[in-house]
């Protein structure tokens, strides 16, 4: 038994807290409000070795440790952007995420050291695959704290979620940190390394190579729609939060009123413009039709109208307040087609849904493609989204808000995933923060940043087909796949202990 | 010959390696895919690695033979798509020849002059001839820096930003240097102990790139103020069938007065749709003097009438006398006036080579207008692929650069290299791209750090109309005040290194009688 001590954890490594302090920075540049790519790549390997460093009950106390530290920084804007009390938001999002995301990272100490060669590499990405994968499913925050979102600057590794879905990219980030710590922990002897890096390499070069391949060769077939978005909203009043509207209302409607009364107007004379400009959709963000009852009442009426009388799509996003604070704002997307009837009517979900498995989008034809929309923070749950990529939507709205500038690029970042997962176009008029219309590769082909901007008008081109992705047809195999391998290697791991216990059980017997 | 047996043997070459050949066809084939019509980034990084291993596994002779044979091979096949336009298949073949040999250069040079320089230096052979090379090329290539090596890397946004600094030639030299490193860790058998150093200088300089990218992006943002711009095309139902101009002259004339008349028509609409500047592609108005006349005289009126800028990309054609036809980019201002008179300079001589006629060769020089949208300035196509000539922008403060555009007709492959290329000169020169073409190619719209503002397939779209709004600030970059200085040291680092490389064969080669 001594001869294997040299290999088995706890490493010995002076520097290992240096490594914990390293990846503590690091994690603060991952995942959260400010995004790196490099970092992402970079923080897991610094928290894996310093882990396999440590005897496993105390490294994991380190972890959480850093893990709380790193998201407190991270994170903090969440408590302005979630529906719950401030209270329970920091209790949800702090500790008990540095708890869930320190998981993979404890077992790949418990279970790494007994799994032999190049293997073990894998228990780290299976573990976190699996554990990312069945966590999204649940997870109020949908996809944000997901580190494959560093990725957005690297269109061509992320073509993968065109295939495995987000999850995929994960595993890949995952492996090659678990590699990394791998060749670190062999003394980088290239005669012990070269086999695994050739393997982990192989593979890094099929998805670059799907990756620039894609880009290069593959484009949405010709025909285009013309989309008009408009931002008009009043700063001032969308950047009061929801009691302080309702407070409004109530103190001093007439103001109220009239700003909001303002505000519509202008949006819909915009539009007819626009719709003579050759619009054939025209599409507002998120909080466009704010007003009370009667107003957004009226705002949908009209909007009947106008569509009808212009021949054009109307996104049409309600934000309807109350006077009475106990009613929650209802924050609406309608669609109306040119004959003046609704055809998509949507309540967000997002930015903290409890119920994500029981999300149904909507979905309608039209002489332009099959379309379907949700709002903002809804656009962050791949689970529910993936619906569209199902029923082969060809473009998806998510019309936007983005009163919290820490996330608007953030929230930017990570909307491209979604096109490339499910093969659609995606139109983003977005409130406040960057309107951005992706193709079906992900390629941003449009942005228009509106604190920038001079002109409250983005007109884009919409391919009026999608494209099919594997990931439509093959739906979370890879991720599932991953969740049988994590099965498998437990289990394995489980038999070969039990074995080698009663082997030397009996030999102590003998 | 004395050495203590603790020292690692000496590197001498030819490198025995049984796998040679192996290694030139791995290395020909991630040249092909790296260049050219395929442009996959990583295979650039790669490339050189195999074909530098099999140079050195073999004497220089043969090697060099089979290493032309095996680049003519790649670059056939990767650039065949792209450089088809120039004429008929033996004229490409030909002029595959001189990419090919010049190509093959830094890899002689590397197999020369590494034996004579021992450690860590000699990996900065490759790399500065293949920058040095290719910056001297661009300075007198009647094609610029049209096809150099780090343009492939278009699609990695923070890598590139290092051409803000270093200009086309540092990313050049960082992508080439990837290769003779791999060759220097080769050769000391990847042992970790050997080659740590090495390597992490190399991972160091990269990752300070990439962090200094991702901070240009995360951070740079240019000032609030944006411009709408409004760029199109002719639809494809609107062709119109030239007739021979020396038969039918008058047949001619009504057949360009009519596309003339089409461009009014679309810069009025777009005008009204709200644009402020509009922008027509390359040649995509035009005729004999007179018609031209006509057509500035009528776009003066409606640039007055609407208060917008109109950037016109022109040819003017003077049948029957002995002079050049010229393609032009005309800015008109709001007040009538002609702000920018800009003669198109960049390889004017491919029109004589696809028997179009001699053009006009335009000085190689920029000119500027100031308007209350920034200073703007503008080119026609090819224009843009001359790095030196296009710094001009940064030294001279411009905000929006404008490029009338025009690749041949179908050719898709070209069309994409080389809007990807033209925004390496936002980049440079910190200025934001509007870029309009007139057939099947891209229209894009950056910003001064080259993220995507707009981009209009035209082969796709249902209307080759582009509208984006373009920031009316650009941004500093070093590159417009240093200009090409990474150039020239890549050329005066390879003489050095050169130089040094002789004098220590002398004198090994004194030591030795």
């Amino acid at each position: 038994m001594t001869k294997n001590n040299a290999s088995k954890p706890p490493t010995s490594d002076r520097w290992s807290y240096l490594w914990l302090a390293i990846a503590t920075v690091l994690v603060i540049f991952s995942v959260g409000a400010v995004r790196i790519t490099l970092a992402a790549w970079l923080a897991p390997i610094f928290l894996l070795r310093f882990m396999r460093s440590q005897r496993t009950g105390r490294g994991w106390l380190w972890i959480l440790l850093a893990l709380l530290v790193a998201n407190s920084i991270s994170w903090r804007f969440l408590i302005d952007m979630s529906s719950l009390p401030p209270l329970i938001t920091t209790i949800i999002f702090f500790p008990i995420f540095a708890l869930l995301y320190s998981i993979p990272y404890l077992i790949d100490r418990l279970l790494s050291p007994r799994v032999p060669g190049f293997a073990a590499t894998l228990v780290f990405p299976l573990a976190s695959t699996t554990f990312n994968f069945l966590f999204t499913k649940i997870d109020p925050t949908g996809s944000f704290g997901l580190w494959p979102n560093a990725l957005y600057s690297s269109p061509v590794l992320m073509q993968m979620v065109s295939i495995t879905g987000i999850y995929g990219l994960g595993f890949l980030m995952a492996w090659s940190a678990s590699t990394a710590v791998w060749v670190w922990e062999q003394g980088l002897a290239w005669t012990k390394i070269w086999r695994g890096l050739a393997i982990f390499g192989a593979f890094l070069a099929l998805v670059m190579l799907y990756g620039n391949l894609r880009l290069l060769f593959f484009y949405p077939q010709p025909g285009t729609v013309r989309v008009h978005q408009i931002i008009n909203s009043d700063e001032e009043l969308v950047t009061l939060s929801d009691a302080e509207m309702a407070s409004l209302l109530v103190n001093d409607p007439a103001t109220f009123r009239s700003k909001t009364e303002q505000v519509l107007q202008k949006y819909i004379e915009d539009t007819i413009r626009e719709a003579r400009a050759g619009a054939q959709i025209v599409a507002w963000p998120e909080v466009a039709g704010i007003g009370d009852e009667q107003a957004t009442a009226a705002l949908v009426a009209r909007g009947k109208e106008v569509a009808q009388q212009e021949g054009i799509y109307l996104v049409l996003p309600i934000y309807t307040v109350y006077p009475d604070p106990a009613i929650p704002v209802d924050n609406r997307l309608y669609i109306i087609d040119p004959t003046g009837g609704v055809v998509l009517e949507h309540e967000k979900y997002g930015c903290t849904a409890f119920n994500v498995s029981q999300l149904k989008l909507t979905v309608f034809d039209t002489p332009y493609g099959k379309m379907s929309a949700v709002m903002c923070c809804d656009l962050d749950y791949p689970t529910v989204i993936r619906q569209a990529g199902r029923q082969g939507v060809d473009i998806f709205f998510a019309p936007s808000n983005e009163p919290l500038p820490s996330i608007v690029e953030t929230h930017a970042q990570q909307a491209p995933f979604r096109p490339i997962e499910n093969g659609f176009s995606l139109v983003r008029p977005t409130n406040l923060g960057i309107s951005q219309y992706t193709d079906p590769y992900g390629r941003t082909l449009a942005i228009a940043d509106e604190r920038l901007s001079s002109s409250n008008v983005m007109v884009v081109q919409v391919p009026t087909h999608g494209v099919k992705t594997i990931y439509n047809v093959i739906g979370d195999l890879f991720s599932w796949l991953a969740v049988a391998g994590f099965v498998f290697i437990v289990g394995w791991v489980i038999y070969n202990t039990r074995k080698s216990r009663s082997a030397a059980a009996s030999n102590a017997a003998n | 010959m004395s050495i203590s047996a603790n020292k690692p043997a000496t590197i001498t070459y030819p490198q025995v390696d049984r796998w040679t050949y192996l290694w030139l066809a791995l290395g020909v084939i991630l040249l092909t895919v790296s260049t050219g019509q395929f442009r996959v980034a990583f295979a650039a990084w790669l490339a050189p690695a195999f074909v530098i291993r099999f140079f050195r596994s073999q004497k220089t002779g043969k090697g060099y033979l089979l290493a032309l044979l095996g680049l003519y091979a790649a670059y056939a096949i990767s650039w065949q798509a792209i450089l088809g336009f120039i004429g008929p298949l033996p004229v490409f073949l030909i002029f595959n020849i001189f990419i090919t040999l010049m190509n093959s250069l830094p890899y002689l040079a590397d197999r020369l002059l590494v034996p004579h320089l021992k450690g860590f230096a000699a990996t900065l052979i490759y790399p500065l001839a293949v920058s040095g090379i290719y910056y001297l090329y661009n300075l007198v290539s009647p094609i610029g820096s049209f096809g150099t090596p780090g343009y492939e890397q278009f699609s990695n946004l923070a890598l590139i930003q290092l051409v803000s600094i270093t200009g086309l030639w540092g990313l050049t030299f960082l992508v080439s240097w990837c290769g003779s490193i791999i060759n220097w860790a080769w050769e000391r058998s990847f042992i970790w102990a050997e080659v740590r150093r090495g390597l992490l200088i190399f991972a160091g300089i990269v990752g300070v790139v990439l962090l200094f990218g991702g901070l240009r992006l995360a951070l740079g943002r240019s000032p609030a103020g944006t411009v709408r711009v409004h760029s199109f095309s002719r639809e494809k139902e609107q062709k119109v069938e030239f007739v021979d101009m020396a038969t039918d002259l008058a047949g001619f004339r009504r057949t360009s007065q009519a596309q003339n008349d089409l461009l009014i028509e679309g810069t009025l609409r777009e005008a009204q749709r709200g644009a402020q500047i509009v922008l027509w592609s390359e040649m995509a108005a035009g005729g004999v003097e007179e018609d031209v006349n006509a057509l500035i005289a009528r776009a003066k009126q409606v640039a007055q009438q609407e208060a917008i800028y109109i950037a016109m990309g022109l040819k003017i054609l003077y049948p029957g006398q002995d002079r050049p036809w010229e393609n032009k980019l005309v800015m008109i201002a709001p007040s009538g006036e002609i702000v920018i008179d800009h003669d198109k300079f960049g390889a004017t001589l491919l029109y004589s080579m696809m028997g179009e006629g001699e053009a006009f060769q335009g000085e190689y020089s920029l000119k500027t207008a100031s308007t209350p949208y920034g200073i703007l300035t503008g080119v026609v196509c090819w224009d843009a692929d001359f790095p030196a000539t296009m710094r001009q922008a940064g030294k001279s403060n411009a905000d929006i650069l404008f490029v009338a555009n025009g690749e041949p007709e179908g050719a898709t492959a070209t069309g994409q290299l080389h809007a990807q290329q033209h925004i390496f000169r936002a980049i440079e020169n910190g200025v934001s791209l509007v870029r309009q073409d007139g057939h099947s190619g891209l229209s894009v719209a950056t910003d001064p750090y080259g993220r995507t503002l707009a981009l209009v397939d035209l082969a796709n779209t249902s209307q080759r109309v582009m509208t984006a709004q373009l920031p009316t600030h650009g941004v500093f970059t070093l590159y417009s005040v240093i200009g090409d200085l990474f150039g020239w040291l890549a050329v005066v680092g390879f003489v050095f290194i050169t130089g040094w490389a002789i004098y220590s064969a002398r004198k090994t080669n004194a030591e030795a009688s």
